[in-house]
């Protein structure tokens, strides 16, 4: 039996499959976490946003007139539940992730690294910085950006996510950009260097953690 | 000068630091626990509703193919007024839970009891004893429905005959696998009395000792068998928390999420 694509999902749902909108759910369940997570600025409001995100869409599939994607759909309304939080609490203040959370986003990233301890590090504290950059801005424009910029979504599908028109999201962006440009001016080196180059000849070449190169024969 | 998107540079380079910030990692697991289990609420919810009627008539039948070769026609459901299905719910259940409210009122009075047992008589001095903080609680009242059944103004109208100790089966039972639970807990949620009354001694919930239970509104009830009781948390947002704790076990046995009251 073929998967139900996301639209069979939502109409079985409403005509009352129990299992139809978990299914749907779970399958966008990450992206939309993500979204939720960096729109909210930390875990917990991120959970709370998702979670009434999710009771709004299970009530309201039957509102869903199929003129939009499914997913796209499921953007809007987890989106609005985060801006209604934010706009409810007025939550401007951004709260440092705890370490465990988000050394689950940079985990992987910084896996490939071991060997270069300090870039994992500087990667961890530039990320550290644009997310509380981030978070200082207005809810709109943290919500234009985190769709547009960091999750890739097209203009015109943020704008009907954001029920707005293209050119808000685009001035939302802008202006969003622009003042994290003004926060972030030291981060804005160019492009860099894939390596650190190679250092001074007088100076000890650090050790990795890995030795590098084929493995000795006769060592354990 | 402009980069590829046609962007300033520094906004380019911005992009390029938000997209590197890009969460990628799956849902945490106790945030995916807690979305399944507002689901299975949401769902025992729905299911728990009157089956939908006449679809209204201008919400068009729509014809999808399924890819199979066959085409099917469906309906969208009539859109259910949950709110006032709650209400109705809490209120059948208030009705029908009425007797166990003022028994434990009469526990925390310590008015006359009919039961004869250590344990009743126990109960009834202990709960009185704590019964002066009942109608006097010096901390902020811990947000609830104002639907929700007040101790003191529950006992007022009622006559001598209910104001017996509760007997068994006069206490709300529970069953943890039943998958109507969120429901039965949310025709409990009138009943539950602030923390200051007299269900969380020891004496009240038949000689067992529970945990520090927190905060929230509480109602003693039968946990498959075991004495026990139910802490209805602060809602947040769109949901409340319910924690169902049992004799002798040091965190909830079940914790089940509630729409909102």
């Amino acid at each position: 039996m073929s998967e139900r694509s996301d639209h069979e999902l939502l109409r079985a749902h409403v005509d009352g499959d129990a299992d139809a909108f978990g299914i749907l759910f779970a399958r966008h369940r990450d992206r939309l976490w993500a979204v939720a997570l960096r729109t909210m600025g930390n875990p917990e409001d991120a959970a709370d946003g998702l979670q009434d995100g999710m009771i709004a869409a299970f009530r309201r599939a039957g509102s869903f007139r199929g003129d939009s994607a499914v997913t796209t759909w499921l953007h809007r309304v987890v989106v609005n539940a985060c801006l209604d939080r934010i706009r409810a609490a007025k939550i401007r203040r951004f709260d440092s992730l705890p370490d465990d959370v988000e050394d689950r986003g940079t985990v992987v990233a910084s896996a490939v690294r071991d060997d270069e301890p300090e870039t994992a590090a500087e990667d961890a504290e530039r990320r550290r910085r644009v997310l509380a950059a981030l978070a200082t801005l207005p809810p709109e424009q943290r919500a234009a950006l985190v769709l547009v910029d960091m999750e890739g979504y097209p203009v015109a599908e943020v704008a009907v996510m954001l029920d707005c028109a293209e050119g808000t999201v685009k001035s939302r962006c802008s202006r969003g950009r622009a003042r994290l440009a003004s926060l972030l001016a030291d981060l804005h080196a160019p492009s860099r260097e894939p390596g650190h180059g190679n250092p001074p000849p007088d100076d000890h070449v650090p050790q990795g953690v890995r030795p590098r190169g084929p493995p000795d024969p006769h060592q354990a | 000068m402009t980069g590829a998107a046609g962007l300033p540079p520094e906004q380019e380079a911005v992009r390029r630091l938000l997209a590197d910030a890009r969460h990628d990692a799956p849902a945490p697991p106790e945030v995916v626990a807690r979305l399944a289990e507002t689901l299975d609420s949401l769902i025992a919810e729905r299911g728990a509703a009157p089956s939908p009627g006449p679809r209204p008539a201008d919400v068009a039948d729509t014809t999808t193919g399924t890819g199979t070769g066959t085409a099917t026609t469906t309906r969208t459901a009539p859109v259910v007024d949950l709110a006032a299905r709650r209400r109705r719910r809490a209120g059948l259940g208030l009705l029908a839970a009425a007797a166990v409210v003022v028994a434990g009122v009469a526990l925390g009075q310590g008015l006359p009891t009919s039961g004869d047992s250590a344990s009743d008589a126990g109960a009834g001095t202990s709960a009185a004893q704590e019964a002066p903080s009942a109608g006097s609680e010096g901390t902020a009242p811990e947000p609830q429905d104002s639907t929700e059944l007040d101790a003191e103004s529950g006992s007022a109208g009622v006559g001598p005959e209910l104001l017996k100790s509760p007997a068994a089966g006069q206490v709300p039972e529970i069953a943890l696998d039943d998958p109507a639970l969120a429901d039965v807990l949310a025709g409990l949620r009138p009943l539950a009395l602030p923390r200051s009354a007299s269900l969380g001694t020891a004496d009240a919930l038949g000689g067992c000792a529970l945990p520090d239970l927190g905060a929230g509104r509480r109602v003693v009830l039968t946990v498959d068998g075991q004495v026990g009781t139910a802490v209805f948390r602060r809602p947040t947002g769109a949901t409340q928390r319910v924690d169902v704790f049992t004799c002798g076990a040091d965190a909830p046995v079940q914790t089940v999420t509630l729409p909102a009251p």
